[in-house]
């Protein structure tokens, strides 16, 4: 392949074709799983069969289908008589819409602050690097439960207060990846070139970690949603009437004798949605970002 | 011919902590450097790594702040850097990197990135100039839509360098540019470099430790030796008589087929910026050292000959049978 | 080692003086405490004369001078359930909480890092899937739900362990379990992969090349360098024992300083919160400290200094 040729058409102008690459099988579950997930979560007023705190006071502590109850409840109703099925799926959207908030204001929030402190290095990064410490310095459940103390609970508040959760990994990440850029690598080349900074940040450096930042939004997602059903589950997270899936174990704890489906379902749905998030990531990590541990 | 930039006695200095254990040192990476760059002629820059010649194309260019000295570019000193005036002064000036694949976004087509100083500046942009430039840079127009990575080494650092030239900048500093480069294609970009300079009348800078690519394409040399120059001359003569013992030593090491003269070994440690010897820089290691080397740094000063050294045996030849 | 010492030393310091301004930001931020306290309902004289006793009317920075004061005379508030100093409260429970962390502790360290190990010296094999299966269950399910279902066969179905309280040394076993399992899970995992990039380096190839006995390149190689990043998580795992400790005494209705931290957050009881609060940083810190020193003494690189470090 001549490096200096004359002015000569090419005689093929496209780069070679890619190989479509096949889902693995647990991948693809993972991802049917998540879709069924968001689908219950998008429509769930439309697929419950009854609100979620209607009560039905006849049936009270009703087991589900396979142990001697009716179609009426297929998942068994609590001690007032509500129906399990139609709380899981109010709690499977509660849960999920706070996991994304949380997951979406952490990223915002981490990869600002990482990119301010590679751009202008000196005393913002000092700052943000102290920030980041002090983040690190307490476990976040600790911290968290501290600011549910100082300040009650609101639902807004308790998702910016999850989406703090992991804000410094989306920082360093951000921080590590523009100063690397801005030294060596294109972003300087770009910089030379005569651009100002938002160009160099917006036009190629945020696009060019966006896949690791993905990966991370990925992988701090399951974590999330531990955490918020931790706290549900304590009671301190999610308050009634709202519901999700860790208050709908905290809840059904006192009845783990007498019935214990009401607080399964929705633990199951905790760890196969957990575990359907990490899969997911960790194929992502694999396929898109080698470099990431 | 005429002086585009004129760079006078650069400093520039890094602090580092040695370990976590130890003190706060000052690495001088330049230490009172100065040269002139010509319109249309090539300063060749040489030395081995660490001597700070990518720190000086970097001062040079404007991309660092020396902590003391300046920086002229025709006549003017160089604005601060990352402002306005700075930004526009880029469209005249630019830089031809080591790693043609650092240097490159791997997620624009080369098309975009040829294109993006023309945006930047409000030069007239499209596909045609982005072809024209390609072309001159040794390319087809067809690469415009390929990206960085389905490209060789060799077609990469030719879209850095149509990337630089869209601008149609006066200096073009080259930082290593073929040192990435197989061998075989290393002697295509250096004529493509030449070519183009010879077109354009750029000045170039042209920084790399191979004193034969140096030799081609420069109109003088000047060799480094821990962040200060310590020759300058021109190339044939420099190569041919070296008169400082470090060119000397770097002259020596060129294989040459057929040579039979003896390559000069150096001893002692490899240069240590950090942990500047006292005097002359290259004392410890100069087999020619005197007393007076230890004491007295030597200054860079003009021979009868034309010849620029820093060596005090090399102005005084005496001396060594006195000292 | 004195300049690196009190370094680190100072950086502690800074890392709790901050945890105690966080503290009294977040409890200022929140609204008048002395309304909170006193309920919306309650008389203005009362909430005036809380105020005053609390010292509550005074300039903020002169209130922050003076929480700062209070906590380094080691005043750390009255709870406000019960009266008592909430020093006293919180360190009651302390014994009870390391009954059960300490055991959990060295489970997590006895079967965590020799299955991470052992996974990664026999990458793909069935032991390394089965390992990586069981450390992937360990995380996904968090400790309520293992402890409950751990309660739900045990304790329900078999009616071999007690279900909750702190009678006997038997009503310690499935909290120790159920927090002893999801931290070797994260361990191995974590070990496995330090080992596996530690396995993959030029080095280790050159030593068994030489013709090194396999045993030895792990034992003398291998294993020491993937010590570094390890001591790093157990050292944060040390030091996050107390948050481990939250979920799990609720659970099994542990009295420890888990539960009293639940409840205190849910009776918004500040003091109590505030002194664990304070407990954690302060475990968490020393616990960084430590592994700062093993670092200095694990990593020759850091003991020689790096040159030429750009």
């Amino acid at each position: 392949m001549a490096d200096v040729s004359p002015i000569t058409p090419p005689a093929f102008t496209e780069a070679p074709k890619r190989q479509r690459s096949r889902l693995p099988l647990p991948i693809a579950f993972a991802l049917g799983w998540l879709g069924l997930m968001l689908a219950v979560a998008v429509l769930a007023d439309l697929v419950s069969p009854y609100a979620y705190t209607a009560l039905d006071l006849r049936n009270r502590l009703s087991p589900p289908i396979g142990l001697g109850g009716t179609w009426l409840h297929p998942l068994g109703t609590d001690e007032l008589g509500r129906d399990v099925l139609s709380r899981l799926i109010s709690s499977i959207r509660t849960s999920l819409l706070i996991a994304f908030g949380a997951t979406l204001i952490g990223a915002v929030v981490g990869t600002s602050l990482g990119l301010l402190a590679a751009q202008f290095r000196g005393l913002v990064e000092q700052a943000v690097m102290a920030l980041v410490d002090f983040s690190a310095s307490l476990p976040f459940l600790i911290l968290a439960l501290a600011v549910l103390a100082f300040f009650g609970n609101s639902l807004v508040l308790f998702i910016c207060l999850l989406g703090l959760h992991a804000w410094e990994r989306y920082a360093r990440i951000a921080r590590g990846l523009a100063i690397s850029a801005n030294a060596q690598g294109y972003a300087a080349a770009v910089r030379q070139l005569g651009a100002s900074a938002w160009r160099v940040q917006g036009r190629h450096v945020l696009p060019n970690i966006a896949s690791t930042l993905i990966v991370s939004m990925t992988l701090a997602f399951p974590e999330i949603i531990l955490l918020e059903s931790g706290l549900s589950f304590l009671g301190l997270g999610v308050q009634p009437p709202a519901t999700s899936l860790g208050s709908m174990v905290g809840y059904g704890r006192e009845y783990l004798t007498r019935a214990p489906w009401i607080l399964l379902s929705p633990a199951a749905i905790i760890v196969t949605t957990t575990f359907a998030v990490s899969l997911l990531g960790d194929w992502l990590r694999d396929r898109l970002d080698p470099t990431l541990s | 011919m005429s002086v585009l930039l004129q760079a006078r006695d650069l400093v520039r200095r890094y602090r580092m902590r040695r370990g976590i254990f130890g003190r706060a040192v000052e690495l001088r990476a330049v230490d009172g450097l100065s040269l002139t760059l010509e319109r249309g002629r090539t300063l060749g820059l040489v030395g081995e790594s660490g001597c700070g010649k990518s720190t000086t194309g970097r001062l040079v260019l404007g991309l660092e702040a020396p902590d003391a000295g300046q920086v002229q570019v025709d006549g003017a000193p160089m604005p601060p850097i990352g402002g306005r005036a700075w930004r526009q002064q880029r469209a005249r000036m630019q830089m031809v990197f080591q790693d043609p694949l650092g240097a490159l976004d791997r997620r624009l087509s080369i098309g975009a990135q040829v294109e993006e100083p023309l945006i930047i500046h409000g030069l007239p942009a499209g596909p045609a100039r982005v072809a024209e430039l390609l072309m001159e840079a040794g390319l087809r127009p067809d690469h415009a839509q390929r990206y960085p990575h389905e490209l060789s080494g060799g077609q990469r650092q030719r879209a850095v360098l149509a990337r630089a030239l869209a601008t149609a900048p006066e200096l073009l500093v080259c930082d290593e540019p073929i040192s990435a480069l197989d061998v075989s294609i290393q002697a295509q970009v250096m004529n493509l470099l030449m070519e183009l300079q010879a077109r354009r009348g750029m000045a170039m800078l042209f920084i790399s430790h191979d004193l034969r690519a140096v030799r081609q394409v420069s109109h003088r040399i000047a060799v480094m030796y821990l962040g200060r120059i310590v020759e300058e001359g021109e190339p044939d003569e420099v190569l041919k008589t070296p008169a400082h013992p470090y060119s000397r030593a770097l002259v020596s090491a060129i294989p040459h087929p057929g040579r039979r003269g003896r390559r000069i070994l150096l001893t002692g440690d490899p240069p240590n910026p950090a942990d500047r010897p006292s005097g002359c820089a290259f004392h410890p290691r100069c087999a020619e050292a005197v007393a007076r080397c230890r004491i007295e740094a030597p200054v860079l000063r003009p021979r009868p000959d034309g010849r620029l050294v820093a060596c005090h045996l090399a102005h005084a030849p005496l001396l060594s049978q006195v000292a | 080692m004195l300049r690196f010492l009190t370094g680190r030393l100072l950086r502690a310091a800074l890392t709790i003086a901050m945890v105690v301004t966080f503290a009294f930001i977040v409890l200022r931020l929140s609204g008048d405490p002395a309304q909170i306290i006193m309920g919306a309902d309650a008389p203005p004289e009362a909430v005036e004369a809380f105020r005053a006793a609390w010292g509550l009317d005074a300039p903020l920075w002169q209130q922050y001078l003076r929480y700062f004061g209070a906590i380094l005379n080691g005043d750390l508030g009255r709870s406000m359930r019960d009266g008592r100093d909430a020093i006293t409260l919180v360190a009651e429970r302390i014994p009870a909480t390391l009954a059960l962390t300490i055991p959990a502790l060295v489970i997590k360290l006895s079967i965590g890092i020799p299955a991470g190990i052992l996974a990664a010296l026999h990458r793909n094999s069935l032991l390394d899937r089965l390992v990586m299966a069981l450390a992937v269950a360990g995380f996904t399910v968090p400790s309520f739900v293992l402890g409950l279902l751990l309660v739900l066969v045990f304790a329900v179905q078999l009616g071999w362990l007690p279900s909750g309280g702190q009678e006997s040394w038997r009503h310690a076993i499935l909290p120790i379990i159920t927090m002893g399992v999801g931290g070797a899970a994260v361990l191995a995992r974590f070990t496995r992969s330090a080992m596996l990039e530690v396995l993959g380096q030029s080095y280790i190839r050159t030593a068994s090349a030489k013709g090194v006995p396999w045993r030895d390149v792990v034992w003398g190689h291998a294993l020491p360098n993937a010590a570094i990043p390890t001591v790093t998580i157990v050292g944060f795992m040390v030091g996050s024992l107390i948050a481990g400790a939250v979920v799990v005494e609720s659970v099994f209705s542990w009295p420890g300083v888990g539960r009293l931290l639940v409840v205190a957050v849910a009776n918004r009881d500040l003091a109590v919160v505030q002194c664990i609060l304070l407990l954690v940083a302060g475990t968490m810190v020393a616990s960084n400290l430590v592994v700062d020193l093993l670092y200095g003494v694990l990593d020759p690189r850091l003991r020689a200094g790096k040159m030429g470090a750009q």
